[in-house]
């Protein structure tokens, strides 16, 4: 069992046509990475699930202006465009949505209409609101997922402090926040957005050893790609090493980010760079990473999500 | 300078829209690459030309056809290769590929092409069912020395009885190479003849007899079995005994793009030799990646010798 937990379809970002002086050699700006690609990649990796994530263009507003100085309109994805395709592969994909601002009148619904359609759960970015994790408003997010049993996916992209939190910051909250909530199931991607290599993960791997309710995402870890088009990758692989050193591998998760960083590597070798290269894992230990620890995240779900509302006109 | 010697554009090819065993993750199945693309890929790799050969769908008819394909299911071919290199006149070598003798005025073509820019010709001899020393392939093939353009002859899907053998095409491009006077000649996929196997020494013995024969490295021996293991330590040792049977200043780097799209990043296609061929010195390097190419396609106008260095790495 191989499990991708971080994965996104998308129709364009940052299109040519309006930025031509984007590289074509990131493809997303000239061509679509859709649910056919992505199975079909899967298939030849041996990939056998996905948590495919969708976001609105708006879900994402704060990184395309204050990260990209870029507009709403250079990202062409979203809920339906994602949901086309995990309608298509019921099989492959797990459907995570993205969180909208907590405090819209709306936002209830919106998480109920989500929850109904079938997501397993939330991706949330709360410096794009920005919001502290305990504010109240996305405590109550906590509290519906715990009742709903669905999970959350954080994502601590792109702080600006002090208009956000730091990382810090958010480190602390999201240790108050699995005290609050022991039986919410948490996974936090890119392992928390700061380099594992860096005193700065010190925050992050310290609340994901004192908790039982969170695994670490592995995705662009730390958000740093320093390794280019080198495979096997040795950097990130060094900063996997150092945080089963630290965390244990039951903690971690294998993931892609696909297809944001597909112009460095093709999808296979993003899971062969594993497989045939991270010698500091046991095979066991292997299969624990690339699968079953985020089989054991949702697996309860599952049965549920088969029948979900999404699949029945599919 | 940097020049990959071999890179195709096209629409696309073995389309997927309409073949369902043709995978998606190839992405020349279903998304045009234009010469906007490969100049872009060849700017991150820092390559600095390339040999653009162009094919219509007919000319890669036998191949495709064996594989299942239809001449529908290729779109490119001359015009819209010469596009790109009217495009990015700086950056492409054109090659046009030739076409059957028996059909068609080649002769007549070849003056067209020369006239439109290119410096040479691919023939793949199977596609168009050809014997290399008969009179009429002779006679092109001279006119191409004449023109003193450049040929580059892949022997690709062979099919004996139907298509000549593999040592009948080596003894062919023997009797042309030793009788058709300043033909320019270099063989694609390394002569299609696995390095590593006991038929390598057809190709060796075959650049042993002719000084100037290069062999272009993209998939040789066109046996791509690294998979996507970078930095494919096959192709590595397949190019290093290239370096022991032929030479290394006979060898000249090659992507194919877009074919191998699947199986590497652009960059990495480079970065395998430059960050892992320590069986290369840094002169040797220069040479592989775009000297000994430079030195081919520009041996009409310098006579350049190769270097002492690259003589003495051949060892034979």
């Amino acid at each position: 069992m191989v499990i991708d937990t971080e994965s996104h379809v998308i129709y364009r970002l940052f299109p040519q046509n309006t930025n031509p002086g984007r590289p074509m050699t990131f493809r997303a700006s000239w061509h679509e990475f859709n649910g056919d690609l992505f199975a079909a990649e899967m298939d030849r990796a041996g990939v056998d699930h996905a948590f495919l994530i969708s976001y609105d263009a708006e879900d994402i507003l704060w990184y395309l202006t204050t990260i990209q100085h870029a507009t709403m309109e250079d990202c062409i994805a979203g809920r339906k465009y994602t949901l086309q395709a995990v309608k298509k592969h019921p099989s492959k994909f797990f459907w995570f949505a993205t969180l909208k601002d907590p405090r819209r009148p709306d936002s209830d619904a919106l998480v109920k209409a989500d929850i109904d359609d079938g997501a397993l759960g939330f991706k949330i970015f709360p410096a794009y609101f920005p919001l502290a994790l305990t504010d109240a408003a996305l405590m109550r997010v906590f509290r519906t997922c715990i009742e709903t049993n669905r999970r959350i996916i954080l994502s601590f992209e792109d702080p600006a402090p002090p208009t956000t939190p730091s990382f810090s910051q958010y480190f602390e909250q999201l240790n108050r926040v699995l005290t609050e909530f022991p039986g919410l199931k948490v996974q936090v991607n890119h392992a928390g957005c700061v380099d594992p290599l860096s005193e700065a993960a010190a925050g992050i791997l310290d609340v994901v050893k004192r908790h039982d309710n969170v695994i670490l995402s592995t995705a662009y870890l730390g958000m740093v790609w320093d390794d280019r088009w080198e495979y096997p990758y040795e950097r990130y692989l060094a900063r996997l090493k150092r945080l089963r050193d630290e965390v244990g591998i039951e903690k971690l998760a294998w993931a892609t980010d696909w297809p944001w960083l597909e112009e460095f590597f093709s999808y296979p070798q993003s899971v062969d760079c594993i497989r045939n290269h991270a010698s500091f894992f046991s095979s066991e230990e292997k299969d624990q990473f690339l699968g079953l620890n985020a089989w054991r995240f949702v697996e309860d779900l599952v049965p549920q999500y088969r029948q979900a509302r999404i699949f029945q006109n599919a | 300078m940097v020049i990959d010697t071999e890179t195709h554009i096209m629409y696309f090819a073995r389309n997927s829209r309409t073949n369902t065993h043709s995978s998606r993750v190839n992405h020349l199945t279903w998304h045009e690459h234009d010469a906007d693309l490969l100049v872009q890929e060849m700017n991150v790799a820092g390559v600095d030309r390339a040999f653009l050969i162009s094919y219509d769908a007919e000319d890669t008819r036998w191949s495709a056809e064996h594989l299942g394909f239809a001449m529908e299911d290729f779109a490119g071919g001359r015009k819209y290769t010469l596009q790109g290199v009217r495009q990015f006149p700086d950056r492409f070598y054109w090659f046009n590929t030739l076409k059957s003798p028996a059909r068609y005025d080649v002769c007549s073509q070849v003056d067209r092409d020369l006239a439109d820019g290119a410096v040479g010709f691919k023939l793949f001899p199977a596609y168009v069912g050809a014997t290399l020393t008969d009179d009429a392939w002779l006679t092109v093939l001279k006119h191409i020395a004449q023109k003193r353009a450049h040929l580059l002859i892949s022997l690709e899907t062979l099919r004996p009885p139907e298509s000549h053998s593999l040592a009948q095409y080596v003894e062919q491009i023997h009797a042309v190479a030793s009788s058709v006077a300043n033909l320019s000649l270099a063989l694609l996929h390394a002569g299609c003849v696995d390095p590593l196997t006991e038929d390598g020494r057809l190709i060796a013995q075959l650049c042993a007899a002719h000084p100037n024969m290069y062999l272009s490295t993209a998939m040789p021996g066109a046996i791509w079995d690294d998979g996507v293991e970078y930095p494919f330590r096959r192709l590595l040792s397949r190019v290093e005994r290239l370096c022991t049977t032929v030479g290394p200043e006979r060898l000249m780097w090659a992507t194919d793009w877009p074919w191998f799209g699947d199986c590497f990043v652009y960059k990495q296609g480079i970065d395998c030799f430059r960050n892992h061929a320590s069986f290369l010195t840094p002169d040797l390097m220069r040479g592989f990646l775009g000297g000994n190419a430079e030195r081919f396609v520009g041996r009409f106008a310098s006579a350049e010798q190769p270097s002492q260095e690259s003589l003495r790495m051949k060892g034979t």
